[in-house]
Formats: structure tokens, C-alpha cells, sequence
């Protein structure tokens, strides 16, 4: 267990013990050097890292404790320990583990692009003032392995402290990297010792962020950091050899590099941002050199991942270099776009909107929002539909995904956000993910789940149609029938009840309608789940007493359960689950829909939805329009508008005569693409906000060039409820501008006076108006700072919702809601015998406007791809690379196949991921929807499949992480490393054996 | 009713527009950094008058063959040498004790005066034993005494490679300044 998690489990207790002699107090269960470190912050401690815990690989924390020498990081602190760092024997132990380090790399540091004044072991050997090394350094007979496109290992400078194992085997648990301890020099080894780029890597980029030297380094870093990295290998390997020729000692050297590193800092900018690719969250900053990113580095701080990270996160930013995006306006004049002023652009587009509202009225014109721009931007896109032009009609992509879960718990439990936080979900004793890929959806949150799964004993169900990586990880996996979630959950619920295995004490006081809902759940037989889901009634009772023997469940779910013509429903469901077992409102219990993008949960909370003001306060209650008719100085319209679904069909009905798409490639996105493609060639005017120019675009009669995030300011706010801010990295590239200041513009011609000059001003006045983020303001989210809401106006916020099981219903008490059960439409039939599933892959984000930009991830996965079972694919006759057509009633798609064990029998699995036509999922997919929110049920679907070629070259290449063998390990496994004939122990015999033993037993 | 597009009439900036937009920018820094840019005019003639720019630009246009050159000879052993000892006499004087220093260099004033006067004369085996007795004789040598015994201690430890055992170089780390 590491510190923080100790700390959680701790809460205030605390020990006191002496340290050199002076006394100290720290909480309960931290270990010997965390109390040592508020003392001397610079006592050695190389391997320890306080997101891995102690590793014990590297012996340089050693210290005398009651008169035993030991490593500190081990050791848990005990009431009245005496623990002295100085003795002559802890001082000859460290400098000894330290030389041993030193003989495993070259100190060549001012021409080593780490050094940047945050090397481990540059700055370790400079604290202990080592002079010489006892063991001169070796080279190993290894060679650099450069096939990886975004990082590089270098035996030779590997200290083989196994920060990256640890890493890869515990916190991002894919499970690739390993030491080969056994070998006469040891070394890092990906899967089974294969070239880095042919392995299992994920690309998460954890191992290169936890590296404590130069061994694992980002490639955009080499030769770009340092002021002398960029000479040619000849000239580089003398200089290094002259420095050591001449060495009196490692003194005046450092002394250089130190003056070096900090000539870096002038030229190298280091600015926090939020990533845009899920709705986790993750915070880091991005190292850059002009306008060339070097890495992106997370830290222990970053709220939401602490250190870590995906591959989207850590290498997927140089889609804002790209010579393919919009830098000028542009209008469409006869076949052409031509490139115009801004001040065109934007008079133009003034003159049209006004045109259109004068001729067909406010509610002609339908305005997009977008979950990938900043909370200020939401905020500012609702007020210029509702305030300036006068209308209700905005939305947002939520509604592609997450509206029917917010439905769910706002019946249920009142607030339409994730209960709890990330942390939450770590210390909970039971996971249950329903129709979620966090693995590849939420990258870095499934991390917590593995985690905690391999190393603390949480158990995992995932139901799932897909044997995915979590699924095949999961202590119970469930495969029901597509679309009859529902029923098992509510099968589960009600044996639960029948046992006596619910929380009837927690329900008879916090929960409203139990008889009603006990009466509902009759039909809900075991019996009748096995028959309806095909999940066998042994599975089921496992499940329900799973529940029943975890302490604190979490259940997370996603897009399978929400893209349903029942997603509300189902979503429903399972908040009446946790209601009956009383599994909300506690530390580690809750709900979490997994918000799918940067800012789905944003969005929604600044009133992109044709329904809710800013804070979820409803359009049609007076109080609320009065108030933000006062604030805003404009009356404002009554009835809610219509959504991004309606407004599709208000535009083939002829009503909807333009629109106004902000960061959204609605035309690819939205279900039943053709439908929606048809639709935009019959409106009078669109205007498309983007950063490229966009499969929607191309219907555009005018296109605004925006700024990414990473060139502009501004809030996001992830899947809990957390707001963080972003921070300002590049200059907009040539005309594009942010879209707050576009909407500014724009909106001040058509007759509104707004004189925003910073996002704050913006955030500032929304939060200030709404009574769930009252608290909400710009300066207290500097830096790392965030606030989860709801936050008060004296700017406490709420990581747990619920607490002490208040709902905000008038009597404080929760609901039971009884959902309506209906059939999935589109079963398979014999004309279309198949089902196909669809979500999304690991390395591409969306359509993948931004990932295929990113030349390395095109590199790794140039194209999506087919997932075949293996069944189907004998029955049928094709091999991997088979090229296959696939056909729905509403269109057809072409593309190549991979036969794999994650689905099974008559069910496909076509990831959404392309820019390409003739590839994308939603020319599949129908315009059925949630009868209550209008999500698309993207999810059913049937269709056929016609074989084109029986085989070919598989669409998946070298270098993507499936094709590889993941070699699981407990960890490091030093135990092996301290088997070594070579190896002398530091540390006291008894100690020695003890660790052996411990180790032994993780 | 707009069918979808793809061509984008690119954006032509002639070179003689692109020319004048240079110009303009750059006129624009000159107006906003007048005084250190007339700084700069300064230097820049000095280091032109005396054919400093020339020489720079030659050994920028070489810059890593003279680098290579350079570093391959001072890396051979004479120069290496050379330079080790440099580096050494000055980690000699920043680590003596600037007093030291001073009673040191006023010791070696007096003893400068002594050419000036007669050498004293020690009147055989009883002028020795009166001269020993003088106290500030006594100083002198026992000073001398202790001076030679730490040279021998350097010699001894130097003879086992330098590196001294831990007890008795004490193994410096950021945690203290006790030695062994």
C-alpha cells in the first residue's frame, strides 16, 4: 500500500517517533521515509516512487532503525521508532547502492536531453556529493531500442531500478514490461524480449514518465532539449570521453550541467493543460520548445491521474502543427471554398442568421455546442442562441451518449453527475462495469480499477458483449443478449431482495416507492433473465452474492448501455440497484456513467440542452428566466427547443432552416449518417466552427478556423464533476482564434454588447448565476486546483455526492423509479442475420480528425477494422484481412477484417474511429432512439455481411499492442535480483530475509 | 440547399506581398526596440572594426570540425593533464581556509625579511637545545611535523587508488556533514 492510499485508509490517526534524533509525527501506515523526506528532502531514495510504492530495488534509502539497517521505504512506521539516517554504516550502505547504480549508467549530463533539474539520478548523486565511482561503468551488451515511435530505451543508461516494471506490471497493468534478472547483466525486457514496437505496449507512456534517468526518454526530446544533444554521435561520444578523461570528480561537472539545466528553462516552456480525449480528466504539463511539443509530463498532483497517462494523453498532440488545419475563414462560393477576412466571414454570417430569423422566426436556426470546448464556450454558444438569437434550440453531443445515464440518476438520486470520484472507484471492494471499454475508452481511470483488482483484491464483474480487456481480466464476465441489460440487473435486484441480501435499513430510511418498486420487479424472475438474456442463472446468482459480500460496490457504465431505444431505462436500473443495497452516498460506493469526452459533463453543466439553463434549472420555470433576463438584460425565450435528433428531423420537415455547428462532426457522428448528410443539403445556411475542415464542413456555407486547447484558455470539467482549468500553451495558428473569442465577435454583431477579454470573466459570471457551482471562480482553480461540484458559494466543493444520504429531493430522500422495459429494435433477422456492435479503440479518438494526424499513432493503427469471431469467420470462409462489405438498411460500409476471441458468434464489432467514408459505422446505423431522450441506439443494429476478397493483408499492422504477448508478472520481483551470486546485501541479515519473504509473498 | 465540397481555393500570397509583410513586421519590432536596437548598431560596428564578426562567422560556418578538432586534442593525455591539474589547483584554493591562507602568506612576508639580516647561528649541541626551547620555534616545527604526516597520509591513501574508506573519507550525502 502505498502513502496516499495509506493516508485514505488512515484518515487522522497518526505516530510519533524520532528521526536523527528530533521528534516527528506522521499518519499511520506511511512508511519510514515519507517520514523521513519533511526532514531532509534530499535523503536518497531512487527507485521509491510515491505512485508505485516501495519497489526495494535500489538500496539508496537505507537508514539505521531501532539499531537495524534497513531500506526505509519498506518499512511501515511504528509508534516510538528511533531512526537515525547519519551512522557511518547507513552512510557507507547508501554511497555503496549508489556506486552500484553508477556502474549501470554514464553520467554524461550536460549532453543528455534529461537533464532538465528533475533527473533522479542526477540529482541524487549530486545531493550526496559523489565524487568518484568505486565501480567504473560498464556498458551492457545491448543495443538501443529505437522501434517505438514515441520513445526509445537505452540499456546502457538503465539503472535497473524497475520504476518502469513496476509501472507497467501494477499501475497501468498492461503487464509488458519486465527484468530479465537472470541474465549476466540484467535489462528491461518488453513481453517475452521482443523489440519494444513489436510487443504489447500500450503506448500509456507510464514507464517514460516514472524513469528516474535517461534510459526510457519520449523520441521528441532527443537532441531537442539540450543545448548540445544535437551534435552529430562522433563529436558527442569524444566530448563525453574528454569529460571523463579529465574528471577530478564529479564536482565541477554537475556544477556545468546544473548551469545547463537551468539555461533549458529560458528556452523550454512548461504549461498545464487538461486533455481533450475522455471524459477522465488528466492533467499535465506540456514541455515545448516553439512550437514543437517534447513531452507531456503528468505529476503526483494532477488530481484526477497523478502521473498517469494513454497514448492519446502522452503522444497524441501534434495534430496542432498540422499544415491541414484551418488557418483562414472560409465561404462557400459556387463549387469552392474561398479563404476570406474574419471580418467577412463574420458580417457575412451576421447578415444570413439575421435574414433567416427575420424571414422564418428565432426557432428556424439550430445551434450545436460542443463537449470538446470549454466550459466558457458552452456557456457562451447557449447564451447567443437563447439571449441573442432567441431561441432554445442547443444541444450538444451528450445526447449521442450520456443524457440517458444523466436521466437515470436524476430520477433516482437527484443530480445528473458520477457520485463519487476516480478514488472512489479504486477503494471499492466490487467493480461491476456494464457495457463499458474503459480499458481503451477511459484509459487511464481503468488503471485504478487493474490496480486495485490485482494488487488490493477488488473484484470485477463486466458485462459486456465483448470479451475485452477488462472482461477477460473480470473475476465474472456476463454476455447478454445486445440490448437486455435491464432485465439482468433488475433479475439481480430482486434476488438480492428475495434473499434478505439488500440494504432494507438504508432503504426504509433514505428511499422513496420500495413497494411500488418491490411489485414492479415480480416479473423478474431468474427464470426469466436466463431466458430473455442468455446469461446462465448460476451467473446471476454469482453476481447478486458478489454484491452481496463486497462492503462498497461501484458500478460503471458506458455507451452499452446508454445507445439503446431503453438507455434511460437501463441506466434506471442500475441506479435503482445501488439504491436497494444501499451502495451510494460512501466512500467507495456510487454511480459512474463514464463521460465519453473532455467535456460531455460540462457541456450539459452550462446549459448546451434545449431544456436547462446553466446548473441543470429548467428553461420553462419563470424564476429561472427572470433571473438570467436580469443578468443578461434580454428576455428570454419560454418553451424548450429542440435537440441535436429533432432538429435532423425539423430539417427534412422543413422547418429548421440553418445551423450552427460548433466543434462537432455532426455529419459522421450522428446516427444514420445519410439521413443526416441529406438533411444538411436541404438547409439554407450552416455555419461550422472547427479546427479541420471536416466531413461536415464540406456542407458549410461558412467555416470559422478555431484554436484546439492547447491555444487557448478557458475550464473543463470530467467525468467527476471536476473542474479543472486549462492553460494557454501556443499561439493560435495563423488565423484560427479560440471560440470564445469567435462567438464574442460574432455575437456583438448581431447586436449584443459582450466585452469579455479572458475566459475567466466568462466563468465568473456563469457559475455565479446558477445555484449548483455558485462557488465556482477562476482564481481558485489555479495551477492544479479543482473544485467538484456542487460548489458553495464560500467555494467548498463535493468529491462524494450524497453524503450521509441526503438526496436533493424535497424530503432528502432517493427514489426508486420503475423503468420500462422495451425490445431492442433490429434484431437480427434473415435478411440481416448479424449484430454489430460498435465504440471505440484505444489510440483514436472520435472520427479521428485529430489521432490519424498524429504520425505516429497513424503509424501504429492506420485504419480501423472489423472484429470477426472466430465462428463466424470459419463458417463463412475468411481469414484475417478478408475484405468485407457490410450492409444495414440504411447504408454500407467497406473495409478489412481481424478475426479475434474478443467477440463471439453472430456478433461484429466495427470501431468507430475513421475520417473515411466508405468505413464509417454510421452509415449503418439507424435513427431509432431513446423515446425519452433522443440518443441514437447506435448500438442496435443488425446487418449482413458480403465477402469481397477471402483474404488479404491484415488491417492490423506491426506495432499494434493486440498482436503482442503480454508476460504478467507480481512486479519487479527483486527478490531475484537479490538471488544473484554478484549480490551483496546492504541491509542487516535479518532484515534481508524478512524482505525476501515479503517480497516473495506480493 | 448546399452539396458538399472539398476544394479550397488556397490562399496565394505573392513573394513581393509576402516580401512587404516581412518588412512591415520587422519595421515595427525596429520602432518598438529603438534604443537597444542603436545599442546593438554600437557593438556590432566595435566587433566589425576589430574582425570579430569575421572570425565568428568562420568559426560558426565550422563550428562542430573546429569542436571536433578542439576536444580531440585537448583530450590527448599531455593537454588532459593539463587540464586535470588546472582543475585541480582550483579546487586546491577553494577548499583552503581563506585565514589559513592569510597566516600562511604572512608567514612567508617574515621569512622574506629574513634575507634581508644575518641567518642566525645555533652555537653547537646546547645552542640547539636553547633554540628548541624558543617557543615560537617549537610552533614552527610542530606545525611541520603535522604537515608532513598528513602529505604521508595523502601518499598512503593515493597508493590505494584513491578512493579512501568510507570510515575515513566519511561518505558525504546530503543528510549531514559528520564524518566517519
Amino acid at each position: 500500500m502505498d502513502q496516499t492510499e495509506a493516508r485514505l485508509d488512515t484518515r487522522s490517526k497518526t505516530v510519533e517517533l524520532t528521526i536523527d534524533g528530533k521528534p516527528a509525527t506522521v499518519p499511520e501506515g506511511s512508511n519510514v521515509l515519507s517520514a523521513i523526506l519533511p526532514c531532509t528532502d534530499t535523503f536518497p531514495h531512487v527507485c521509491y516512487h510515491p505512485a508505485l510504492g516501495p519497489i526495494e530495488t535500489c538500496d539508496t534509502c537505507l537508514a539505521e532503525v531501532d539499531g537495524r539497517l534497513v531500506r526505509t521505504c519498506a518499512v511501515p512506521v511504528q509508534s516510538g521508532m528511533n531512526v537515525v539516517t547519519k551512522t557511518v554504516r547507513a552512510r557507507y550502505a547508501r554511497k555503496e547502492a549508489m556506486d552500484r547504480i553508477l556502474h549501470n549508467h554514464e553520467l554524461y549530463c550536460t549532453v543528455c536531453d534529461n537533464n532538465n533539474n528533475n533527473c533522479t539520478v542526477h540529482n541524487t548523486a549530486m545531493a550526496m556529493q559523489i565524487e568518484h565511482q568505486k565501480y567504473p561503468f560498464e556498458p551492457k551488451p545491448y543495443e538501443q531500442d529505437n522501434s517505438h515511435p514515441f520513445y526509445r530505451y537505452d540499456p546502457d543508461q538503465c539503472i535497473l531500478c524497475g520504476r518502469c516494471v513496476e509501472a507497467c506490471q501494477n499501475l497501468q497493468v498492461s503487464e509488458v514490461l519486465s527484468i530479465d534478472w537472470e541474465r549476466e547483466r540484467p535489462r528491461v525486457i518488453w513481453d517475452h524480449d521482443v523489440p519494444i514496437n513489436e510487443s504489447s505496449c500500450v503506448s500509456c507512456g507510464h514507464c517514460v514518465t516514472v524513469c528516474p534517468c535517461n534510459a526510457l526518454m519520449e523520441k521528441n526530446m532527443l537532441g531537442e532539449a539540450g543545448f548540445l544533444t544535437a551534435i552529430k554521435p562522433k563529436l558527442w561520444e569524444s566530448m563525453i570521453h574528454l569529460t571523463k578523461e579529465i574528471e577530478p570528480g564529479y564536482g565541477p561537472i554537475f556544477t556545468v550541467s546544473e548551469v545547463e539545466a537551468q539555461m533549458r528553462e529560458s528556452r523550454i516552456q512548461r504549461t498545464k493543460t487538461v486533455c481533450t480525449y475522455c471524459g477522465v480528466g488528466c492533467s499535465f504539463d506540456i514541455w515545448t520548445k516553439g512550437r514543437k511539443i517534447l513531452k507531456v509530463e503528468p505529476h503526483m498532483e494532477s488530481p484526477a491521474n497523478q502521473i498517469s497517462t494513454c497514448v492519446k494523453g502522452k503522444f497524441g498532440w501534434d495534430f496542432v502543427n498540422s499544415p491541414e488545419r484551418l488557418v483562414h475563414p472560409l465561404i462557400r462560393r459556387g463549387d469552392r471554398f474561398v479563404p476570406v477576412s474574419w471580418d467577412e466571414a463574420l458580417d457575412y454570417t451576421a447578415q444570413r442568421l439575421t435574414e433567416i430569423r427575420a424571414k422564418h422566426g428565432a426557432d428556424s436556426i439550430g445551434y450545436i455546442s460542443s463537449s470538446k470546448c470549454t466550459n466558457e464556450e458552452n456557456y457562451l454558444m447557449q447564451k447567443f442562441a437563447r439571449a441573442v438569437m432567441g431561441t432554445n434550440n442547443i444541444d450538444n453531443c451528450s445526447r449521442y451518449c450520456q443524457t440517458p445515464a444523466t436521466e437515470g440518476m436524476r430520477r433516482t438520486l437527484g443530480l445528473g453527475g458520477d457520485t463519487g470520484s476516480i478514488s472512489d472507484i479504486a477503494s471499492a471492494d466490487l467493480v461491476i462495469i456494464v457495457g463499458a471499454n474503459p480499458a481503451e475508452s477511459h484509459p487511464v481511470l481503468s488503471t485504478r480499477i487493474r490496480r486495485a483488482h490485482k494488487k488490493y483484491g477488488q473484484k470485477l464483474i463486466v458485462a459486456d458483449l465483448r470479451k475485452n480487456d477488462m472482461a477477460k481480466r473480470a473475476d465474472l464476465w456476463l454476455h447478454p443478449k445486445p440490448g437486455t441489460d435491464l432485465i439482468w440487473l433488475s433479475a439481480v435486484t430482486k434476488y438480492l431482495i428475495d434473499q434478505g441480501w439488500h440494504d432494507a435499513q438504508f432503504v426504509a430510511d433514505h428511499v422513496n416507492g420500495y413497494a411500488e418498486f418491490q411489485s414492479w420487479l415480480e416479473t423478474y424472475t431468474l427464470e426469466y433473465a436466463e431466458e430473455q438474456t442468455r446469461i446462465p442463472r448460476a451467473e446471476l446468482i454469482r453476481a447478486a452474492e458478489m454484491i452481496r459480500d463486497a462492503g462498497k460496490v461501484c458500478i460503471c457504465w458506458a455507451m452499452g448501455v446508454t445507445q439503446h431505444i431503453a438507455g434511460s431505462e437501463t441506466s434506471t436500473a442500475i441506479c435503482n440497484l445501488l439504491l436497494v443495497t444501499g451502495q451510494v452516498g460512501r466512500p467507495g460506493t456510487g454511480a459512474y456513467p463514464l463521460r465519453g469526452h473532455n467535456n460531455v459533463q460540462g457541456a450539459g453543466d452550462f446549459g448546451c440542452a434545449p431544456a436547462y439553463m446553466p446548473g441543470y434549472e429548467r428553461v420553462e420555470d419563470e424564476r429561472v428566466r427572470s433571473k438570467y433576463a436580469q443578468a443578461w438584460g434580454v428576455e428570454l425565450p419560454a418553451s424548450p427547443g429542440w435537440d441535436n435528433h429533432q432538429m435532423v428531423e425539423k430539417i427534412h420537415e422543413g422547418t429548421l432552416k440553418a445551423m450552427y455547428i460548433m466543434g462537432e462532426e455532426m455529419a459522421l457522428v450522428d446516427s444514420n449518417s445519410n439521413h443526416v448528410q441529406r438533411a444538411f443539403e436541404a438547409l439554407e445556411f450552416i455555419v461550422v466552427q472547427d479546427i479541420f475542415f471536416s466531413k461536415t464542413a464540406q456542407y458549410a456555407d461558412v467555416v470559422f478556423p478555431a484554436a484546439p486547447s492547447l491555444e487557448k484558455e478557458g475550464t473543463f470539467t470530467n467525468t467527476e464533476r471536476r473542474i479543472q482549468r486549462l492553460y494557454q500553451v501556443f499561439e493560435p495558428l495563423g488565423d484560427a482564434k479560440p471560440d470564445w473569442q469567435i462567438l464574442t465577435e460574432l455575437a456583438n454583431r448581431l447586436g449584443a454588447d459582450w466585452r469579455y477579454q479572458h475566459p475567466g470573466e466568462i466563468l465568473d459570471e456563469a457559475t455565479a448565476l446558477t445555484d449548483l457551482m455558485n462557488g465556482v471562480r477562476f482564481n481558485r482553480l489555479e495551477g492544479y486546483n479543482s473544485l467538484q461540484w456542487p460548489v458553495a458559494s464560500d467555494g467548498t466543493d463535493t468529491p462524494l455526492l450524497y453524503s450521509e444520504a441526503r438526496f436533493p429531493f424535497p424530503d432528502g430522500k432517493a427514489r426508486l423509479y420503475i423503468p420500462k422495459w422495451t425490445e431492442p429494435v433490429l434484431q437480427p433477422n434473415e435478411e440481416y442475420d448479424l449484430h454489430l456492435n460498435n465504440g471505440r479503440m484505444l489510440e483514436h479518438f472520435h472520427e479521428g480528425n485529430l489521432t490519424y494526424r498524429v504520425h505516429g499513432i497513424e503509424e501504429k493503427v492506420p485504419t480501423t477494422y472489423l472484429e470477426v469471431s472466430e465462428e463466424l469467420a470459419k463458417q463463412r470462409g475468411i481469414q484475417t484481412g478478408a475484405l468485407v462489405r457490410i450492409v444495414s438498411p440504411y447504408g454500407a460500409v467497406k473495409l478489412r477484417a481481424v478475426v479475434t476471441d474478443r467477440v463471439s458468434g453472430n456478433e461484429l464489432y466495427l470501431p468507430m474511429n475513421t475520417p473515411k467514408d466508405q468505413e464509417a459505422v454510421n452509415y449503418l446505423t439507424s435513427s431509432y432512439h431513446d423515446d425519452v431522450t433522443h440518443t441514437p441506439a447506435y448500438k442496435e443494429i443488425h446487418v449482413r455481411m458480403e465477402i469481397l476478397e477471402e483474404r488479404g493483408k491484415s488491417p492490423m499492422t506491426r506495432g499494434n499492442f493486440r498482436l503482442g504477448n503480454p508476460n504478467p508478472q507480481p512486479g519487479v520481483m527483486v527478490e531475484r535480483k537479490w538471488r544473484r551470486a554478484d549480490y551483496r546485501p546492504l541491509v542487516d541479515e535479518s532484515e534481508s530475509k524478512a524482505a525476501t519473504v515479503r517480497s516473495e509473498m506480493k | 440547399m448546399a452539396q458538399p465540397i472539398r476544394t479550397i481555393e488556397q490562399v496565394e500570397t505573392s513573394p513581393a506581398e509576402q516580401r512587404a509583410q516581412a518588412i512591415g513586421a520587422l519595421l515595427g519590432s525596429i520602432a518598438d526596440h529603438s534604443e537597444s536596437l542603436g545599442t546593438l548598431v554600437q557593438l556590432v560596428e566595435r566587433l566589425h572594426q576589430r574582425g570579430v564578426l569575421k572570425m565568428a562567422i568562420a568559426l560558426l560556418e565550422q563550428e562542430e570540425e573546429i569542436l571536433q578538432i578542439v576536444v580531440d586534442q585537448v583530450g590527448k593525455p599531455g593537454y588532459a593533464q593539463g587540464l586535470k591539474n588546472a582543475i585541480a589547483l582550483v579546487q586546491l584554493f577553494s577548499s583552503i581556509d581563506h585565514k589559513t591562507l592569510q597566516r600562511v602568506s604572512k608567514s612567508v612576508q617574515h621569512l622574506s625579511r629574513l634575507t634581508e639580516r644575518e641567518p642566525a647561528r645555533i652555537a653547537g649541541v646546547l645552542g640547539l637545545w636553547r633554540t628548541l626551547r624558543d617557543p615560537d620555534f617549537a610552533a614552527g616545527l610542530g606545525f611541520m611535523v603535522e604537515a608532513l604526516k598528513v602529505l604521508g597520509k595523502q601518499f598512503e591513501t593515493g597508493s590505494q587508488g584513491g578512493q579512501g574508506s568510507p570510515t575515513e573519507a566519511g561518505v558525504k550525502d546530503g543528510t549531514g556533514d559528520v564524518r566517519g
